[in-house]
């Protein structure tokens, strides 16, 4: 039993630390190019999404998008409502349609990626009907969903391994 | 799939929806100030913030350096490129600010004796082995420079060109015993010869010879050139008298002066190549033999 409770309090204070390290590394002014453009944030609430239980994964996605909110200094709440509506959706295939097996965690981050991107063109530059905006596409969203869905493969790993060491692994197994 | 619809968990979420919109349009309402959700936010996260910030910075420079590396010392070879420009100009700078203020001496010379023709000059040598500091300057014979053309700066007299060469002149200055100069004493109108002493040239002073016993003179009056014999223009600041002593001959007085110019640091001069016998010197002449 204190055995559980050790893996349970070691495995959601890594997941915090992670979260932490992930916004510092994007909300950083100084990074390298390589690194510029990516929402480090988003493929760790979608593998988060995909690993835990529903409601812990939309508390997270919205406490991280309140957080990614504060840095990118938008509407506050903004990006906290879509990551919350995105890991929902996930969590909500990964509890009924899909196993979560890491192709499937990765294929669920790079359709998050991609869904944000449009959504984020949608209200941010289309509805506000400034001129030219196709070329963003391939300037800035392009990239913005790549470099997020590379970046997310190797986050969705570490959010793996943090799981494994949860005393309820074996939940989705069971179901 | 239909009972999750009902259950307890889809309400819990739909209230955290509900809950993230009323942040958005409470912040939308707030007329571009912090709203109470995201001054709760920045609290927490600010610190954060400043840390990753700083950790950051020193991780990316260390990585840059790493990465930057050709850039780096691309730009290192330029900026010592334009460093060396910089010098050669300060190089430039130095010369022109000394030539302009060779000239600026020139012309303060010339208002003050507008016979006078004049060539300006840079000391490029000294003799060291020289106890009455001779040195050498960069005019010489294609410049117009003659053999016993006096040498003065704005200040007063240094000596007079004893060797000319074609594009140098060396100079012997006041403190040689060689050179003998006609004085005027505009206190009390005394005249004298004044040159160069072996034991005052250490002091850097020359000797007024041969004054009489009841001379004038006191300390600190003010020696010039007489131009009598024409080799000196009159009127050149020589020095003050510094002592008044008797010969050991007792017959006889003779002053230490210590020159207005420092001889042996002196860097640019004027050599005076022509200049006109004045009235006033022919008058004073004229006066004294009268006199007399």
């Amino acid at each position: 039993m204190r055995g559980k409770k050790m893996r349970a309090f070691l495995k959601w204070t890594s997941y915090v630390l992670f979260a932490l390290v992930l916004f510092c590394f994007q909300s950083a002014p100084e990074r390298l190019g390589l690194f510029s453009d990516v929402i480090f944030l988003l493929p760790f609430v979608i593998a988060f999404a995909c690993y835990e239980e529903m409601i812990p994964s939309v508390i997270m996605a919205s406490v991280c998008g309140l957080f990614f909110d504060y840095s990118v200094q938008r509407i506050f709440g903004y990006n906290a409502l879509v990551l919350c509506i995105l890991c929902f959706f996930v969590s909500f295939a990964m509890k009924y349609f899909i196993r979560p097996v890491f192709l499937g965690v990765v294929v669920s981050i790079f359709a998050a990626s991609f869904v944000y991107c449009i959504v984020d063109f949608f209200f941010f530059f289309v509805l506000k009907g400034y001129e030219e905006v196709g070329t963003l596409i391939l300037s800035n969203y392009l990239p913005l969903f790549l470099k997020t869905g590379i970046f997310g493969i190797l986050i969705a790993f570490v959010v793996k391994k943090i799981y494994d060491l949860s005393p309820l692994r074996a939940k989705f197994d069971n179901n | 799939m239909k009972d999750f619809f009902k259950g307890k968990i889809f309400k819990v979420i739909v209230a955290v929806v509900a809950l993230l919109i009323g942040i958005m349009v409470y912040q939308a309402a707030s007329g571009g100030f912090a709203s109470l959700p995201e001054a709760v936010v920045g609290t927490v996260v600010t610190p954060i913030v400043k840390i990753s910030s700083g950790i950051s910075d020193s991780v990316a420079g260390f990585f840059n350096s790493i990465l930057s590396a050709k850039d780096i010392e691309k730009e290192n070879k330029e900026l010592k490129s334009e460093l060396s420009e910089a010098y050669e100009k300060l190089s430039d700078y130095e010369k022109y600010k000394n030539e302009n203020e060779r000239l600026k001496e020139m012309l303060g010379i010339k208002e003050d004796h507008p016979d006078y023709k004049m060539e300006a000059a840079s000391v490029i040598g000294r003799d060291s082995a020289s106890a009455f500091g001779k040195f050498t300057v960069n005019k010489g014979s294609l410049n117009g420079i003659e053999l016993n053309a006096p040498v003065i700066t704005d200040d007063g007299l240094v000596g007079i060109v004893t060797h000319v060469g074609p594009t140098y002149s060396v100079v012997t200055t006041i403190l040689d015993p060689e050179i003998n100069i006609g004085i005027y004493n505009s206190r009390t109108r005394e005249t004298g010869v004044v040159s160069g002493s072996v034991d005052l040239s250490d002091d850097g002073k020359t000797k007024l010879r041969l004054l009489p016993r009841d001379t004038a003179l006191l300390r600190g009056d003010i020696i010039e050139t007489s131009g009598i014999g024409g080799m000196f223009p009159s009127g050149i600041l020589l020095g003050t008298v510094d002592s008044i002593n008797a010969e050991n001959s007792g017959v006889s007085m003779y002053a230490e002066i210590r020159p207005i110019v420092d001889v042996t640091r002196v860097s640019d001069v004027v050599i005076v190549t022509d200049f006109a016998v004045t009235e006033n010197q022919t008058n004073e002449s004229q006066e004294q033999n009268t006199q007399e």
